[in-house]
């Protein structure tokens, strides 16, 4: 879907999870901040993949332990497997992961930051507030991934990020040149953008309100970090 | 060692062969000593007997007129004579007929009365007239006043040679009498005058030696197979010319007439006598002989015994038949015999030898033995050979049945055999597999101990030396080693309960499923790895991750189990040697058909990288092997080291 920045937000939103208490909770919130979206449920992943095949989503909020269909356990490698399909058929899937155990996306790091859409990362024990504050990053096409990075690894960036902040800010290209330069769509800069923000800990939605320029604000940290030379 | 076991193969070949060698050889003796002569002589007359029942026309060619009570004098019990007069009449009726030639066969001691008057005229007048004497035993003169040429043209003696069973198979036809005259039978003086008379070639047949046997006599070009010692026959039964009778046609195929009857009709006179070949014998002599097909005739009362006019009768038209119709004469040869008793039992030790089980071995040996059966019938049929058939069957059989054996006990060997064989080479497999588990065990232990304590135990050695480590910190890493060190013990435990292929991971204290994608894998170890407190990962800015996904189906557990320790060995070196590093690269890419998994620090650890050469290289030097790939380690540039696999992803 993309980033997208529509003031009086519509559409639809599907919600996985297996435990009634954490779908109503989920719902409340999401019910008080979206009043015009249809909210949709899913208690298993055959029912969310059906679900996602009849629907076109603004957001897909998925557990990750879950059964496989009814009357089967849940398991984190079903909700595993039920994230890879997802983000191979729908690559631009806005994506929330709500989980307990989120050290079990770390294995599908590379497919998350290769994801197109919006993807966040959310643990059930954060407060309502900082969970609305991903979900809403995650439906505006943003991306929280922090959680899963590697202790000691510093920034991990994905090469091609890499090149996007060189030609940004040593060769002063605008994004469409970038996009020509890497021989990808204008689209696949935005998003490479986005997994910036995310890697350089900037939180646009905040960032903005506080008045701050987001790609002045990359350059600043990117040079801080030793990105840049 | 090879040409010993072919020495070995031959030499048993010989020794199972030489059974067959000791029957043949025993047989063949048996055989020319005349031991089968009896039961060979019961296969001929089987043969002949199977060859009558086929033949039903009867022989025109002889008529039998037998004289009656109507003529004769004496009674059944006493025996029967004739008066010259009667006898006169009938033969000088039977002449007037134009017969071919007419024989008498009734020995001059029945014939009463005066002979100069009525006979003797008779012989005179017909050439073709013969009669009869006997030389053997008690002889019996011929009539009285005939004169040198008609003892010489128109008398045969009419002896019979009778077999020690009772039978009648040979006809004498030839014979020196007891003082030393040659003389012809009643047959053979029938038949000469019979060719003489006849209008079957257009130059006579005369009466001569044989050609290529020259003891024995020929009408024309047909010479008589005389009975030699080839036939069985003890060496003091066969004297002067023998022949084998072959009784073709019926028992009883002549026409036989009575006297009166033939005298009585006019065309009985003009059908039975003209051009014939006439005998006239007394009715109902004394005699009667059994002949090779009696035996086996299931009539009980006597009228399969022929009388002695049949069997002459029996002689003459097997030659008459041999010369006008080149009907064969029965005989037989040495070295035939010899032949096909060697040739049915090889052929019966080869199919016997060779058969794939008892039932088709026993198959074939019947089809042997009535193959055999069949040629000789066939043989003696239509060229006159008899074999020696009792011999042949003997030979077949025994030979067959001993084979058979042998066969039988040789693919009972050879079955067990193959299961031995079988047995042992499931349990070379099974020690090979165990062999193969155990040593991957050990390279799976090693490589957890190699990549996991060893590494914590570097790093803590590395530090204490540098005195950059506190007392605490010491204990701590300290703890971590002892967790390490019993996790990987408690993992093998594990793994062997649970058959389940998974990465030892004792510093995150976890193991991975093997069977998730390899990208996964690769993650889970990057992640795991970056999570130790090696010196080289301390100071890292940024590193450039990624993993792209990998057609992992075409690597087997093993290959990944291996990548995966590559790929831990390589970061383990970072940690270890690239201390101040400030960036990392770890990629994995797919580049046409092939993977490139790199990982590249910018740390000073160059120089040692160069000095140390062990377990990096190791592993590096197993996964080329593996996965037929290429393993790169050099400086990169400006600081720092690079370590790259390519390996092939596509079969």
């Amino acid at each position: 879907m993309g980033p997208t920045f529509n003031e009086a937000p519509t559409g639809k939103i599907l919600i996985v999870d297996d435990h009634q208490v954490v779908l109503s909770g989920t719902i409340g919130i999401l019910r008080e901040h979206y009043p015009n979206h249809e909210l949709l449920t899913a208690k298993t992943a055959q029912e969310a993949l059906e679900q996602l095949a009849n629907h076109r989503l603004s957001l897909a909020i998925l557990d990750l332990s879950i059964p496989e269909a009814y009357q089967q356990d849940a398991k984190v490698e079903t909700g595993i497997e039920l994230l890879r399909q997802v983000m191979k058929h729908y690559p631009e899937q806005n994506i929330a992961v709500q989980s307990t155990y989120i050290k079990a996306l770390v294995r599908v790091r590379s497919e998350i930051d290769s994801h197109q859409g919006g993807f966040t990362i959310v643990d059930k024990s954060m407060s309502s507030q900082d969970i609305f504050q991903r979900i809403d990053g995650a439906l505006k096409g943003f991306s929280h991934t922090r959680g899963i990075k590697a202790l000691q690894a510093g920034i991990e960036l994905k090469p091609e990020w890499l090149e996007v902040l060189t030609l940004a800010f040593h060769e002063g290209l605008q994004d469409k040149a970038i996009a020509q330069e890497l021989n990808v769509q204008p689209s696949t800069i935005r998003h490479y953008w986005n997994k910036l923000y995310d890697v350089l800990e900037i939180d646009p939605e905040v960032d903005k309100k506080d008045g701050k320029n987001l790609r002045s604000l990359t350059e600043i940290r990117a040079r801080e970090r030793g990105l840049l030379d | 060692m090879e040409e010993q076991s072919r020495w070995e193969k031959l030499l048993d070949r010989l020794k199972t062969s030489l059974w067959g060698v000791g029957i043949l050889t025993s047989i063949v003796g048996a055989h020319s000593l005349g031991a089968f002569h009896v039961l060979e002589l019961m296969a001929l007359d089987r043969l002949f007997a199977t060859q009558l029942s086929f033949e039903t026309s009867s022989d025109k060619a002889i008529t039998i007129v037998e004289i009656g009570p109507n003529y004769t004098n004496g009674t059944e019990e006493q025996g029967y004579t004739i008066d010259a007069a009667s006898l006169t009449e009938i033969l000088d009726n039977i002449l007037k007929n134009e017969p071919a030639v007419v024989g008498a066969d009734i020995l001059p001691y029945l014939i009463s009365g005066d002979l100069s008057d009525s006979l003797l005229p008779v012989f005179q007048r017909h050439s073709n007239l013969i009669a009869v004497e006997s030389i053997l035993g008690d002889p019996i003169e011929p009539l009285p006043g005939l004169s040198e040429t008609q003892l010489l043209q128109q008398v045969g003696f009419n002896d019979l040679i009778i077999d020690r069973d009772g039978t009648v198979r040979r006809a004498l036809l030839s014979a020196y009498d007891n003082a030393d005259i040659y003389k012809n039978s009643f047959a053979v003086q029938i038949l000469q005058s019979y060719f003489q008379n006849s209008n079957f070639s257009s130059e006579s047949i005369e009466l001569k030696n044989g050609s290529i046997d020259p003891e024995t006599m020929s009408f024309g070009d047909l010479e008589i197979p005389r009975v030699k010692v080839d036939y069985g026959y003890a060496g003091g039964d066969i004297f002067d010319v023998q022949a084998l009778i072959n009784y073709r046609g019926r028992v009883k195929p002549f026409e036989t007439i009575s006297a009166t009857d033939l005298l009585a009709s006019q065309s009985n006179q003009d059908t039975l006598i003209k051009d014939k070949v006439v005998i006239v014998s007394l009715i109902d002599s004394p005699q009667k002989y059994k002949t090779p097909l009696t035996i086996f005739d299931r009539v009980i009362d006597n009228s399969h015994l022929v009388s002695g006019v049949e069997i002459q009768a029996h002689v003459i038209s097997q030659i008459i038949k041999a010369v006008e119709n080149q009907q064969p004469l029965i005989r037989t040869n040495r070295t035939a015999q010899y032949i096909f008793l060697l040739l049915f039992s090889i052929l019966s030790i080869v199919v016997s030898r060779f058969s794939k089980d008892v039932i088709s071995g026993f198959i074939r040996l019947s089809i042997i033995t009535f193959s055999s059966i069949l040629i000789s019938y066939i043989l003696l049929l239509q060229i006159g050979l008899w074999l020696p058939l009792a011999a042949i069957l003997a030979s077949v059989t025994a030979n067959g049945l001993i084979y058979i054996n042998y066969a039988q006990n040789e693919r009972r060997w050879a079955r067990l055999i193959a299961q031995r064989n079988i047995a042992l080479e499931k349990e070379r497999h099974l020690s090979e597999k165990l062999a193969f588990e155990r040593h991957k065990t050990i390279e799976n232990v090693f490589d957890s101990i190699h990549n996991g304590p060893l590494q914590t135990l570097a790093n803590l050695l590395r530090r204490s030396r540098d005195e950059a480590i506190e007392l605490p910190e010491i204990c701590l890493g300290l703890e971590d080693l002892n967790r390490e060190i019993r996790y990987i013990g408690d993992s093998i435990k594990q793994d062997v309960t649970d058959k389940k292929d998974s990465l030892d991971v004792s510093y995150a204290g976890t193991k991975f499923d093997l069977d998730i994608p390899l990208q996964e894998l690769f993650q889970e170890v990057y992640d795991a790895m970056l999570s130790r407190p090696l010196l080289g990962f301390s100071n890292l800015k940024f590193t450039i991750i990624s993993f792209e996904p990998i057609e992992s189906e075409i690597l087997n557990v093993e290959v990944k189990r291996k990548l995966c320790r590559f790929l831990e060995e390589a970061l383990g070196n970072v940690g270890k040697h690239a201390v101040g590093a400030t960036r990392l690269v770890v990629t994995g890419k797919n580049k046409d058909d092939r993977y490139e998994l790199t990982v590249a620090d910018n740390g000073s650890g160059a120089d040692t990288h160069q000095v140390e050469t062990g377990e990096g290289t190791r592993i590096g030097k197993e996964i080329e092997k593996l996965t037929r790939g290429k393993f790169v380690r050099r400086p990169n540039k400006p600081k720092g080291f690079f370590c790259q696999l390519i390996f092939p992803i596509s079969a």
